[in-house]
């Protein structure tokens, strides 16, 4: 089984799982801006 | 999977020279770069503390000036928690959480890499500071503005440097969550996790949330400073109180990041001790969930004292006090599993004691300071700088020390030897309250933190704060001694697999020294690896 494949085929792929993760890291961070720019 | 591309695997150990340590993706490999970073992160944060105590040794100005002395106290907290404390959880995760869940590495092992070759740069731009004109950062490690504003040179080097921290701690928790989600061996669910994998997922959660928050707030100060706007400043219709509320958004969680994975630690090595399975492993999740989540509503019990309304006051006041709930039902929860077991007090197990007993200091201090009214007396004294060391000090550093002391013979193969290590924890713990209790009296009597000089009636107290701090940096070469030399240089008898009786869980399955690679194939889990025991189903038998 490759490293890159989640044993729970129901589960996005670990790639996938990290890029989401890290879209809701960029979004906390520019959504300060936009909170603060009111 | 081909025969021929798994024998290829087998054969396959680490490149050889200082190669093998920059272009590594093995998650053993990072792990030991991780503490090994921290190690030299604690040694010159140490060295800073001891600068800060030295000064502190009578009243009147005998060593530093004030500017240099500020930013000890900046860079020294700075180092501790970004350097030190933050990197050493990391390698812990890093060696064990793929152990423990039966994975071959962690989901993303290239961004593994890059996540820790960013923090050597980090911290040599944030020591570089140091050697700038103005000096070093020194306006706490909180950085409030106005007052951060008037850093000199320093100021942008810091900022990027805590960028990169971010960067990296957000890459290294990713990495965290996709491994535990998509990775498990097949039979291990989540409630059949360790509890320092459980910790450690809350925790990364917590990064995940916290960390842009305090990287958004720096990147403001910026471009406060050097790019005209005025997100901060009064002059330009700011709010420089806004700072402190965006930045204890971050700070309240960060907090718990720094102690979510020390719970996970002690909830490992109690058992293991007291020879019996842990008490209450459902409701030991579901206290680190609550206090993850009560982490994100108590952030302005930092600032009663800026002006709130006094609604806001109370509810901060009383959030803040919920969080007694469940760590209480933890504090129980270990003190329950070593209730009627053999216990065996070997140095892991000493260091998680002591974490219980101070830790919970540190958290009644804690209450007392959540008390909005009496915090208006306590508020930036030093009863605030003993109350969180003794969180931190005992309590995270403790872990840490307890969790290198129970996986190094894991790690190396090699046993330290345990009087030297019984002999450390000693010094250590009477050390540490010789440093740290004293600094109640001195704050409660009114002892500004933060200042270099000090009315005469606190000398007594911080004559002996200051010895305690001595004597703890020295004691600490003991356990440096017995680490490298018995079990880094392998001096030390040799280590079995399951080097604690008492031990369960896949890591204790794999030879010791833990192979370079492991869990290639997902491993079969047995009942008996299983460290979780649920509470509902009566009718499982038990192992005891």
């Amino acid at each position: 089984m490759s490293d890159q494949e989640p044993r729970n085929k129901k589960r996005p792929s670990n790639v996938r799982l990290a890029l989401m993760l890290g879209a809701v890291a960029l979004t906390f961070y520019f959504a300060m801006f936009v909170v603060m720019s009111r | 999977m081909s025969e021929h591309h798994d024998s290829h695997h087998d054969d396959h150990g680490p490149e050889k020279g200082i190669m093998r340590w920059i272009k590594t993706t093995n998650h053993k490999d990072l792990g030991t770069l991780y503490l090994w970073f921290a190690f030299i992160m604690f040694f010159i944060g140490g060295i800073m503390s001891l600068i800060i105590r030295l000064e502190l040794f009578s009243p009147g100005l005998q060593w530093v000036n004030p500017e240099f002395f500020n930013s000890m106290t900046t860079m020294h907290a700075l180092i501790m928690i970004f350097g030190g404390v933050m990197p050493a959880f990391t390698g812990l995760a890093n060696w064990m959480v793929p152990m423990m869940v039966g994975a071959s590495d962690l989901a993303l092992p290239r961004v593994n890499n890059w996540g820790f070759w960013i923090l050597p740069f980090a911290f040599t731009l944030l020591l570089s500071t140091l050697f700038m004109d103005g000096g070093g950062p020194a306006s706490g490690w909180t950085m409030y503005p106005p007052l951060v504003l008037q850093t000199g040179d320093a100021f942008p080097f810091m900022i990027f440097a805590i960028h990169l921290m971010g960067i990296s701690s957000i890459t290294g928790a990713i990495n965290v969550v996709v491994t535990i989600l998509n990775m498990r061996a097949p039979g291990m669910t989540l409630l059949k996790m360790p509890l320092f994998v459980w910790s450690w997922l809350i925790t990364a959660y917590l990064l995940i949330a916290t960390m842009p928050v305090l990287a958004g707030a720096v990147t403001m100060l910026l471009t406060d400073k050097y790019f005209g706007t005025s997100f901060f400043t009064a002059a330009g219709g700011g709010d420089p109180v806004m700072f402190q509320h965006i930045f204890w958004f971050f700070g309240h969680p960060e907090v718990y990041i720094l102690i979510l994975p020390a719970f996970g630690i002690v909830s490992t090595i109690i058992p293991t001790f007291a020879l019996k399975t842990l008490f209450g492993y459902d409701s030991m999740v579901y206290a680190m969930a609550s206090i993850a989540f009560l982490s994100f509503i108590v952030w302005a019990h930092h600032m009663f004292t800026v002006g709130m309304p006094l609604a806001g006051e109370l509810f901060f006041m009383f959030a803040t006090m919920l969080i007694a709930v469940p760590t209480g039902v933890k504090v129980f929860n270990w003190v329950a599993t070593m209730w009627r077991g053999s216990m065996t007090f070997e140095t892991p197990m000493l260091f998680a004691l002591g974490f219980v007993f101070l830790f919970t200091l540190g958290g009644f201090s804690g209450l007392m300071l959540a008390i909005a009214p009496a915090d208006f007396q306590y508020h930036d004294s030093y009863f605030v700088v003993a109350h969180f060391h003794y969180v931190l000090v005992p309590g995270a550093v403790f872990s840490i020390i307890a969790a290198i002391y129970y996986w190094l013979p894991k790690w190396t193969g090699h046993m330290y030897n345990e009087t030297l290590g019984k002999v450390h924890f000693w010094l250590s713990a009477i050390a540490i309250n010789l440093t740290f209790f004293p600094q109640h009296f001195a704050g409660l009597a009114g002892m500004p933190r933060r200042i270099p000089d000090y009315a005469v009636q606190f000398t007594d107290w911080n004559v002996i704060s200051s010895v305690g701090a001595f004597f703890f940096f020295i004691a600490q070469f003991t356990m440096a001694y017995n680490w490298i030399v018995n079990c880094v240089m392998r001096k030390g008898a040799a280590a079995p697999a399951r080097v604690w009786e008492g031990a369960h869980g896949l890591e204790w399955t794999v030879p010791s020294p833990a192979p370079y690679h492991t869990f290639e194939t997902p491993p079969v889990i047995s009942d008996s690896e299983i460290t979780a025991v649920h509470d509902e189903p009566a009718a499982e038998p038990s192992r005891a």
